[in-house]
């Protein structure tokens, strides 16, 4: 997994100018991607629930001191952990799974998430996403739900799906229309946080509408505030973490005591993962 | 596989677009991932013929770009001599997948009516175009009658 964080980082230079280069380096950088792409594809899309433990097997304990006591603390906490792949779009890919598992389990919860995947399709038309290759996205999204509501898909065939790169595609792709419609359905709010000259719908373009692109706090708020979860980011790196501490619960405002997530990611350098609570033990 | 899904929606949609510049669309007859659109610039000097453009989706169309080059030759700043040129729209980076076709088809309708001189791929023809437009207009057209099919009727 430390791989794929670094394969993170490395990606992030894919887009220098195209003017003034030569064939053979754009040959260069079409391999370089290529053996990028092939180092991500090598981790599933979605990896089975697994032992906290794993996480802290990948850290040394000379070497990486502090994400290894990091990992082994939160140890005490959590009990497992689902890998994500790190391609970009790992933020909305863990979510949707957070919530799909959520579903799997609560009917009346996947009822609902389908009335509201309704009512965005809707909306994303009034808001003026009019093509019906975005409304293409929604209703291949409900589809998908309303597999599982009428018992044609059962978690076996939901985790298949999820880790289908074109069904998965088509999923996510649901997620970052409706992050962008709440962005733009709210643009007097969120315009003040856009930098470097873009508009809001640029950004949303630009940054939201394309796949691989990863997410920043902005895009996480809006994802969170469209699906109506709470969530709650752990942080391995104190330092990454927007309030200084440990973790952030999402929506803002929310302090510990009252705050219980319906889902809960952890975050290492330019990376998430889903981690799971230890079932309370009964006293 | 989900690309077909999508491809054959876009291909009705834009053979009914109404758009006489690019609604002349074929497919490949075993494989949907081959397009040929004809197309048919309004604006001098390439109003007198056809251009086919070629189309090849990937197999995870929509999430990645389709590859868009020229089959038949055009005498542009923008196109090079193997038909290439650089349209924003369908860069791996800038690409989205809810892009359409018809957009896509779009924006080269408008690269072929108005060349875009400042981001040429051929130097020499962009340096005639803005030093000596009328002898690149000449070339233009003497090109396309010789190269370009016969727009249909």
């Amino acid at each position: 997994m430390l791989q794929t964080d670094m394969v993170h980082g490395s990606s992030e230079n894919q887009t220098t100018s195209t003017e003034a280069i030569t064939e053979d380096e754009i040959l260069l950088q079409d391999q370089q991607l290529k053996r990028i792409e092939d180092e991500q594809k090598s981790a599933p899309l979605v990896g089975d629930k697994c032992s906290l433990f794993s996480l802290v097997a990948l850290y040394d304990p000379d070497t990486s001191s502090a994400f290894f006591s990091k990992a082994n603390e939160l140890t005490e906490v959590y009990s497992d952990i689902r890998f994500i792949r790190g391609d970009g779009n790992c933020f909305y890919r863990a979510v949707l799974v957070g919530l799909v598992e959520i579903m799997l389990a609560d009917k009346e919860k996947l009822r609902k998430f389908i009335t509201s995947s309704k009512e965005w399709t809707e909306k994303l038309v009034k808001l003026g996403f009019p093509d019906w290759t975005c409304t293409d996205f929604c209703e291949f999204f409900i589809e998908f739900l309303q597999n599982i509501y009428d018992g044609k898909d059962n978690a076996d065939a939901v985790f298949k799906n999820l880790n289908d790169d074109n069904t998965a595609n088509y999923l996510l792709m649901f997620f970052r229309l409706i992050t962008s419609g709440h962005l733009k359905e709210n643009a007097a709010h969120y315009e003040p946080f856009i930098g470097e000259g873009l508009t809001l719908a640029q950004y949303c373009e630009t940054e939201i509408e394309a796949m691989w692109k990863e997410s920043d706090h902005l895009a996480i708020i809006a994802l969170v505030k469209a699906t109506n979860i709470r969530l709650r980011i752990e942080y391995m790196d104190r330092s990454e973490a927007p309030n200084g501490g440990w973790h952030h619960n999402l929506p803002d405002g929310n302090d510990d005591a009252s705050f219980v997530p319906d889902i809960t990611l952890l975050y290492r350098p330019g990376h998430y993962d889903l981690i799971y609570k230890k079932p309370a033990v009964a006293s | 596989m989900s690309a077909t899904r999508r491809l054959q929606k876009e291909l009705g949609d834009l053979k009914n677009c109404g758009v006489k510049a690019y609604e002349n669309v074929e497919c490949e007859e075993t494989n949907l991932l081959k397009w040929t659109v004809l197309l048919l610039p309004d604006k001098e000097p390439y109003n007198k013929g056809a251009f086919k453009v070629g189309i090849t989706f990937p197999v995870d169309y929509p999430f990645k770009p389709p590859k868009v080059t020229f089959e038949t030759k055009i005498y542009h700043p923008n196109v090079d001599e193997e038909g290439k040129f650089c349209l924003p729209i369908v860069t791996a980076e800038n690409w989205k997948p809810a892009t359409k076709t018809e957009q896509v088809m779009m924006a080269l309708l408008s690269l072929i009516n108005e060349p875009e001189p400042s981001h040429p791929i051929r130097a020499d023809v962009a340096e005639e175009f803005q030093k000596d437009n009328k002898k690149f207009m000449k070339t233009a057209e003497e090109h396309t009658r010789k190269h370009a099919e016969k727009r249909p009727e």
